[in-house]
């Protein structure tokens, strides 16, 4: 008797530690020897849920079924009112930047000072058509559906851990019976949702839980409004996040609301219920951050860089926002402030070849240039990934542009290349090199495949056309330039080429 | 031919009850043709949609319909398409018009050996067409056969004498050729012939200010500015003359408007920054220079001038830098190596500050500037006096030459004779005034004289090489010095920069590549 209590006292201090899987081999001996243990069941059972926890509330991957879906408000809205419609897209805002100053990504927007979820792959909001057009690169633009490889993997996770079949049986659970033991039921809801990742089931005892706590209770209400969440039925999941708040105000459950909004496409609405959740939460990083995301995705860089100064007031160690503030400060021709956030952000430990590559960018742009080399090499010598060497080598062949270096900017380039084939911005400054060195050939066939590889540029567009211009092919040019004016509408020099062809072509 | 009619009234506009009309006789050319005046019109109105559905429910076709599908598809720049149905026409019914847009189609094409045969074929059914002899003179023009562009583009002027693209064209091909003076003539007779063309008058003013006739091309742009206050070469143009004349604050309220039409043209930001930089506000000056340099990092002048306003802030290092790119851009660059020497001699590299001296005056060996700061540098390192006084006699000659050429006095910079009077070499030709240098350099005697802060401007021609040379500022480590002198050129006039060619054709492959650069983002 005392063996098994000192035993079940170790195991929940292993838990405690968060040493999960000794914790699932004690457990499951302990309930071998006596099946009717429920500490060790519930431990087990939690140890479980821990491993493959995640939080719902940066959970979100837009699907290219998404772009299917007509559970957006509007299908025209105002501009300035929706992340989908190419409105929100940086040509015809004010505030947004530039796109000959700040790189887009694929879905047209600026790019980011972080890659997260959703920033990447998301809602650009074009027509559908224009997604399936996106070019097909080793990193696509979108996933193709919702239930991306994380579900799928959580999903099989049951099977996984014990080779004689999952742990509870679903199936024969009695979910009423459990409803009603709080303790239990709470766990049981985890486990279901995270590792069986059987939602219907997580959502009946859900359910079931909420009718014994009669709605009082707000913890079940929002788990049922994440089930309905992750079933896609946002107008149910909104009642029930919304019921929740009347009775227990969450920090969590104001984001998981924004997010539903966010699907409905209603970015203002969103900001407004986290802003009455900031009222409630005055100091909550985690709201104002959610804020400046949205900004951030509706181009809105001044006010989203100040909800982010504002989570650095509240929390001075959030990556997110160092990292968002210095990439609006690089491009805002601030390097040497850049610099500075950056190195907060070494300070930190985070030592990623990004940063590093990042703060050697800013010393070539701050002129100190003792570092760039150092800084480039520590990069290369950090970089795990293929896909972050190419982006190394591109940077530094970038810089070796800018010191009209171009034997050595066409090396780095190549090596970019070979990194990862689908470089579409090597493509092009390849291509530019050559038409600079008058190779026209070997130059218009580079910023072809750029042209092919990243559809969202209108540089290769742009460089094409006006090549082509130069050399008389004004057909070719026209194309071209009509391309690069759509993806950017204000470019003021492919306006000027295409104002002159249509003259060209108008006159008899 | 398509001007927009729009007389008609517009009950009759609509063609889809008629269209359909089929007639009884089908070769009946009044039917045939019945239709023509409504395309017509919908082409004057660019109805281009309109056209092609009711060309395709058409049951038979005209040749006025291929023609007009043809230019609508010209429109819509599918030229090819157009060039076919052209040559169809040609092939029904070869007239004077249809060789024309078969030729014309074949120049847009890029195909100029072919299309000008075809204006030759067009040429021998007449003689008095200004537009062939035009096109003829452009396809040559691209061919880089100057001497039949220039015979075919006089022969237009002779058949119609206002044709303003005739002018240009004209004059272009003779700068190419570098004939400054005859373009210049022709770009005056065409204005004299179209007094409101602001392209022209643009041009003259140009040229007048390559020549430094300041108050001749103000005129020009100030006229072409009246016809078209949006003409941006012209008002760049203008903001250039008056950055000249070290107005700062006018031509950057005249950027100003530039820069909302053309927010990524690095020649604007150049010029703001060096507005800027005369009004001594260098923070600003080396952001904007630094942005010209990020949307055209292959510009020699932005690098220039970089560099310039670099050396005035003392940052030597990134000074050099900077000219070091400008050099790899343009191998033949004289101020940039003599630039360079400064920069280097600031770095206490004098083995290679002398050679980029040297290599400089090799290149360019009548620019006073480049003498005068070789002089100074010499003067540092403690070179012989007999080499010192050979620099300085090359500098006062070409000094005096320059100031002999300059027809205006603003032209050339006398502070560099004041410089050079403070080495210990004044201006000798006149009246070798032996014994001015009693009044005490301002060097104190142990020092060594300090070096001097060349300014050179540049502008691409060393014509307006009015370098103001400022006088030593502080040197390097002097305590006392004293800022004797140095203040009064404050006024570094025109640190010109690239005059922005307004013709944008000829502009250097700028673009954007660079602009891709993307921060990596990390992930968390």
């Amino acid at each position: 008797m005392r063996s098994s209590n000192g035993s079940k006292l170790m195991n929940i201090s292993l838990f405690r530690r968060r040493q999960y899987e000794t914790c699932v081999e004690v457990t499951t001996r302990l309930l071998a020897k006596s099946p009717n243990d429920q500490v060790a069941w519930l431990l087990k059972m939690r140890a479980l849920t821990e491993q493959l926890y995640v939080d719902e509330t940066e959970v979100a991957d837009d699907g290219l079924a998404e772009m299917l879906d007509e559970n957006a408000f509007h299908q025209a809205p105002m501009p300035g009112t929706s992340m989908r419609q190419p409105t929100a897209n940086p040509n015809s805002g004010i505030n947004g930047p530039s796109p000959a100053m700040r790189p887009m990504t694929m879905t047209g927007r600026p790019i980011t000072g972080m890659l997260r979820l959703n920033t990447q792959s998301t809602q650009g909001g074009k027509s559908v058509e224009h997604v399936l057009k996106t070019a097909r690169t080793a990193a696509t633009a979108r996933p193709v559906t919702t239930a991306t490889g994380r579900f799928v993997r959580l999903g099989t996770a049951s099977m996984l851990s014990t080779p004689d079949g999952p742990f509870i049986q679903v199936g024969r659970l009695n979910l009423p019976k459990y409803a009603q033991n709080q303790a239990l039921a709470r766990s049981l809801f985890e486990h279901l949702f995270h590792h069986a990742n059987d939602v219907r089931t997580a959502q009946q005892l859900a359910i079931h839980a909420n009718e014994y706590a009669q709605n009082k209770d707000w913890w079940w209400l929002v788990q049922i409004g994440k089930c309905y969440h992750r079933l896609d039925m946002f107008r149910d999941s909104e009642k029930h996040y919304i019921l929740s708040l009347e009775v227990q105000p969450m920090v969590d459950t104001y984001l998981y609301l924004a997010k539903i909004y966010l699907r409905l496409d209603q970015p203002l609405l969103a900001i407004s219920k986290l802003r009455e959740g900031l009222e409630k939460f005055s100091h909550e990083p985690c709201l104002v951050q959610a804020i400046a995301r949205i900004h951030e995705g509706l181009n809105d860089m001044t006010q989203s860089i100040d909800y982010y100064r504002q989570v650095l007031k509240l929390d001075n160690t959030n990556i997110e926002a160092i990292a968002c503030i210095a990439a609006n400060h690089f491009y805002n021709d601030q390097p040497e402030i850049s610099l500075k956030f950056y190195r907060r952000l070494l300070q930190m430990g985070v030592t990623t070849s990004a940063v590093l590559c990042n703060i050697a960018l800013c010393c070539f742009h701050a002129q100190q240039y003792d570092m760039i080399v150092a800084c480039f090499l520590k990069a290369l010598a950090v970089a795990t990934v293929d896909e972050d060497r190419a982006e190394i080598w591109y940077n530094i062949g970038e810089m070796a542009l800018y010191t009209s270096d171009i034997q050595l900017a066409i090396q780095c380039f190549r090596l970019a290349l070979v990194y990862n084939n689908d470089h579409a911005e090597a493509y092009n400054n390849l291509g530019l090199v050559e038409i600079q060195r008058s190779n026209h050939e070997i130059g218009r066939a580079y910023l072809q495949t750029a042209q092919s590889l990243a559809p969202h540029m209108f540089e290769p567009y742009y460089n094409y056309g006006k090549s082509m211009y130069q050399q008389g092919d004004l057909q070719s040019s026209f194309r071209a330039i009509k391309s690069s004016l759509d993806i950017y509408k204000k470019h003021s020099d492919s306006r000027h080429i295409y104002d002159e062809l249509k003259q060209m072509f108008a006159e008899l | 031919m398509e001007t927009p009619t729009n007389a008609v009234p517009p009950s009759i506009l609509k063609p889809s009850a008629r269209s359909i009309a089929t007639s009884k006789w089908p070769n009946d050319p009044s039917t045939i043709d019945k239709y023509n005046w409504l395309l017509h019109v919908m082409y004057g109105r660019g109805e281009y949609d309109r056209i092609q559905q009711f060309i395709r429910v058409q049951p038979q076709t005209n040749p006025y319909m291929t023609y007009v599908q043809a230019l609508v598809n010209r429109q819509e720049g599918r030229i090819a398409e157009a060039l076919d149905l052209f040559q169809k026409s040609v092939v029904e019914n070869p007239t004077l018009v249809n060789i024309k847009q078969v030729a014309k189609s074949l120049a847009l094409l890029g195909r100029y050996r072919v299309a000008i045969d075809a204006y030759k074929e067009a040429l021998t059914r007449t003689t008095n067409d200004w537009e062939v002899f035009h096109n003829l003179g452009l396809c040559y023009m691209q061919l880089r056969e100057f001497n039949e562009a220039k015979q075919y583009f006089l022969q237009a002027l002779q058949v119609s004498e206002i044709q303003e693209a005739s002018y240009i064209a004209l004059g272009k091909v003779l700068l190419l050729e570098g004939e400054r003076d005859e373009a210049e003539a022709i770009f005056e007779r065409g204005a004299r012939r179209n007094p409101e063309s602001p392209t022209l008058f643009t041009h003259i003013g140009l040229l007048a200010f390559e020549r430094a006739h300041y108050t001749k091309a103000f005129e020009c742009f100030g006229t072409a500015l009246t016809f078209c206050p949006t003409h941006i070469p012209a008002i760049m143009a203008a903001c250039q003359v008056i950055q000249k004349h070290g107005d700062a604050d006018v031509a950057l309220s005249k950027y100003r408007i530039i820069y909302g039409r053309k927010p990524e043209c690095a020649q604007v930001w150049n010029n703001i920054g060096m507005c800027f930089f005369s009004k001594k506000k260098f923070v600003a000056a080396v952001s904007c220079l630094k942005r010209a340099n990020y949307l055209a990092p292959f510009e020699l002048y932005v690098l220039y001038n970089l560099a310039l306003v670099h050396l005035y802030l003392q940052q030597n290092a990134s000074a050099a830098i900077f000219l070091q790119s400008a050099i790899r851009i343009n191998r033949k660059h004289a101020p940039s190596y003599a630039l360079l020497g400064v920069a280097l001699s600031k770095l206490n590299d004098s083995d290679n500050a002398e050679r980029a001296y040297a290599y400089s005056l090799k290149l360019d060996s009548a620019d006073p500037m480049t003498l005068l700061n070789y002089g100074i540098f010499q003067a540092n390192t403690g070179v012989s006096p007999a080499k010192i006084n050979s620099t300085m006699q090359q500098f006062h000659r070409c000094y005096a030459e320059r100031a002999a050429a300059a027809a205006n006095p603003r032209d050339i910079d006398a502070s560099m004779l004041d410089v050079a009077t403070k080495l210990g070499y004044p201006a000798p030709p006149p009246a070798p005034p032996s014994d001015l240098p009693t009044e005490k350099l301002s060097f104190p005697s142990g020092l060594p004289p300090p070096p001097a802060f060349p300014f050179s401007t540049n502008s691409n021609r060393p014509a307006d090489d009015s370098a103001s040379n400022v006088p030593p500022p502080p040197p390097p480590s002097a305590s006392s010095t004293l800022s004797p002198s140095d203040s009064t050129k404050d006024d570094d006039p025109t640190k010109q920069s690239p005059p922005d060619e307004p013709e944008v054709k000829t502009k250097i492959y700028d673009a954007n590549r660079h602009k891709l650069r993307r921060m990596k983002q990390e992930p968390t």
